[in-house]
């Protein structure tokens, strides 16, 4: 399901459902996403990442929205949402309680935010 | 801050880190402002208590990409001369690397494949440092 959350967000958020899995043991989790086209890359709760397993594969410098760099480090999933599959996508975790969706999976499709009526539309033309 | 001293110096963040707490202390250091891999270094280079326990498998999860970034940033002068890997993905597992690739999906699917599931540090072989950014505020909550 993709649409918009305004039970968990103020203003509401677009949002997607979402699977994670470990790309090798195949377990998963699931949950909300947060369409998030300000981010460079997708994040997990660490919750997630602890309840797969996951292993770093790499760290990275992320800017926050204050400017404040953070070196933090890197898995690779498999991410499952609306119909779509990616394979070893790249991800950071975060002390979260969603995930986000940002514009390393959001540029492989056409995506419509309708504010006015709190829709999405999403298709991979 | 941190990020600026280290450009600047050509150093990478954790070392300023490190040094700064060997330094000024333990206070200096707090999982908000450094995040949990530059955390984890600067408490290992404290050699102190924390108030922040880390599960001790992601603790040694942490130590271990360490040392193979470290192995990758000792080999990357030479990776960045050698045709054979400069502008591609490497696979850094026990101190070498084990693959290179310019398809980064590629070089772990056959990493994964070989050699199950591992620990191993993969970076592309570049000048350019790239700061990601997710600006949303939750992020750091």
């Amino acid at each position: 399901m993709i649409g918009y959350d305004s039970v968990e967000f103020e203003p509401a958020a677009p949002v997607a459902d979402l699977e994670v899995s470990n790309p090798v043991t195949y377990v998963a989790e699931r949950g909300r996403a947060k369409i998030d086209s300000g981010a460079d890359i997708s994040v997990i709760p660490d919750a997630w990442a602890a309840k797969l397993r996951l292993l770093p594969a790499g760290l990275v410098e992320v800017a926050s929205f204050d400017g404040r760099i953070t070196d933090l480090p890197t898995y690779y999933v498999n991410i499952s949402t609306d119909g779509f599959r990616f394979e070893l996508v790249k991800v950071l975790s975060s002390q979260r309680t969603n995930a986000l969706l940002g514009r390393d999976i959001l540029n492989g499709f056409k995506i419509t935010l309708d504010g006015k009526s709190l829709a999405v539309q999403v298709s991979d033309p | 801050m941190t990020g600026e001293v280290a450009r600047a110096l050509g150093v990478s963040r954790v070392t300023i880190v490190r040094y700064l707490t060997e330094l000024l202390g333990q206070g200096l250091v707090e999982r908000k402002h450094l995040g949990r891999a530059s955390f984890w270094r600067a408490r290992q280079a404290a050699g102190q208590a924390s108030s922040v326990v880390l599960r001790e498998e992601a603790h040694d999860h942490m130590r271990q990409l360490y040392a193979e970034r470290d192995a990758y940033l000792r080999m990357r002068s030479k990776l960045l001369g050698d045709s054979k890997y400069e502008g591609r993905f490497v696979a850094v597992l026990k101190g070498r690397v084990v693959d290179a690739d310019f398809d980064e999906r590629q070089l772990v699917r056959r990493v994964y494949a070989k050699y199950g599931y591992v620990l191993a540090f993969v970076d592309k072989v570049q000048t350019r440092k790239k700061v990601l950014e997710v600006p949303s505020p939750e992020l750091g909550r």
